[in-house]
């Protein structure tokens, strides 16, 4: 029985990019949302930008190599894109709502949040950190790939790559604390 | 906390959360797209790169006409030049010549009222000096009864070279 990958490999092998987006489409469409939806910290935007990965992943495939991964080089895509939404949408609110800095979206909550508030929170808390570092803290922790997985992604080395998550973790950690986010039990 | 609640948090943050209905008809619309405008863009590239090309050469030409009139016009300059100065040389000389010519003639009055052969030597050999600086002079190329002008290279066969 073969996987998505396999399967989206044999039909490049075949020549059919049609039926090779359409199982990349199936296969990875919703963890690939699911990441863009974490990164932009917005359900409209996600969408927006999702659909452009899948756009330039129909156009590219035939010029795909195969040095990477098909869902590695997807998450690739899918970075880029995600970074260039952020760099749109922070110029747009520094032109027109004059502010260097994103909305912070909420006060932090007196209680400890129940479940209906923790995407907010999350939200909120990776809206702190820098568009660069979320992403490879949420390839890490959201995507459970490995630093060697998250260098092909990011193109950046894997120590390094470490190091960005290391530093960003505690500052992620006190801002949930900060918001009434404690360890469960 | 430890990391492994972050990334529970994230997991649960998204957990249930699906793309919109028929995004997959989005993509397919959008990435065939652009091969419906093609013709546009290559209408656009036959009209764009014979525009830049003509812009090309009429620059290249109409800078190659300004360097070939600026080139025209320092000749002339230096023509006009060399001109007046061989007008000014040459009547420099008509003048310098007239008076060796006023002088012979009080030589030639003074010849017929000397009274010794000594004086009369004497005034023979002063014409005859006088003469010889004339025939220097017409000789030294400046008198020829017009301007001569010379500019580049003296091997030309081109008659009006040097005064267009």
């Amino acid at each position: 029985m073969m996987d998505g990958e396999q399967e989206a490999q044999a039909a490049l092998a075949r020549g059919d990019y049609r039926r090779a987006a359409a199982i990349l489409m199936q296969g990875f469409g919703g963890d690939v949302w699911r990441h863009c939806r974490l990164v932009l910290g917005s359900d409209d935007l996600a969408d927006e930008v999702h659909q452009n990965v899948f756009v330039q992943a129909y156009r590219d495939l035939p010029t795909w190599q195969g040095r990477a991964g098909l869902r590695t080089w997807l998450y690739a895509i899918a970075r880029h894109r995600c970074l260039d939404a952020l760099k749109i949408r922070r110029r747009f609110f520094r032109r027109f709502v004059l502010t260097d800095r994103l909305p912070e979206a909420h006060a932090p909550a007196a209680d400890p949040v129940v479940s209906a508030d923790v995407a907010r929170v999350v939200d909120t808390a990776l809206a702190r950190l820098r568009p660069d570092v979320r992403v490879a803290v949420v390839l890490r922790f959201f995507e459970d790939m490995t630093f060697e997985q998250m260098a092909e992604v990011c193109g950046a080395k894997p120590a390094a790559l470490q190091m960005r998550v290391a530093r960003a973790m505690p500052k992620l950690r006190a801002w949930l604390e900060e918001m009434g986010v404690r360890d469960a039990g | 906390m430890r990391d492994e609640r972050v990334a529970e948090l994230m997991k649960q943050s998204v957990a249930g959360k699906e793309p919109r209905e028929g995004w997959e008809q989005g993509v397919l619309a959008a990435a065939i797209r652009p091969r419906l405008h093609s013709p546009f863009r290559w209408a656009l590239v036959a009209v764009a790169a014979p525009f830049v090309l003509f812009c090309g050469i009429g620059y290249y030409m109409w800078s190659h006409h300004e360097s070939e009139k600026a080139a025209l016009i320092a000749q002339r300059q230096s023509a006009e030049r060399a001109r007046a100065f061989a007008e000014h040389r040459a009547k420099e000389l008509q003048q310098q010549i007239a008076a060796i010519e006023r002088e012979q003639s009080d030589l030639e009055a003074r010849l017929v009222l000397a009274k010794t052969e000594a004086q009369r030597a004497a005034i023979q050999r002063q014409m005859e000096a006088n003469k010889a600086r004339v025939r220097g002079l017409k000789d030294s190329g400046g008198f020829s009864g017009g301007a001569k002008v010379m500019i580049g290279g003296g091997d030309s066969t081109d008659p009006l070279q040097g005064i267009k």
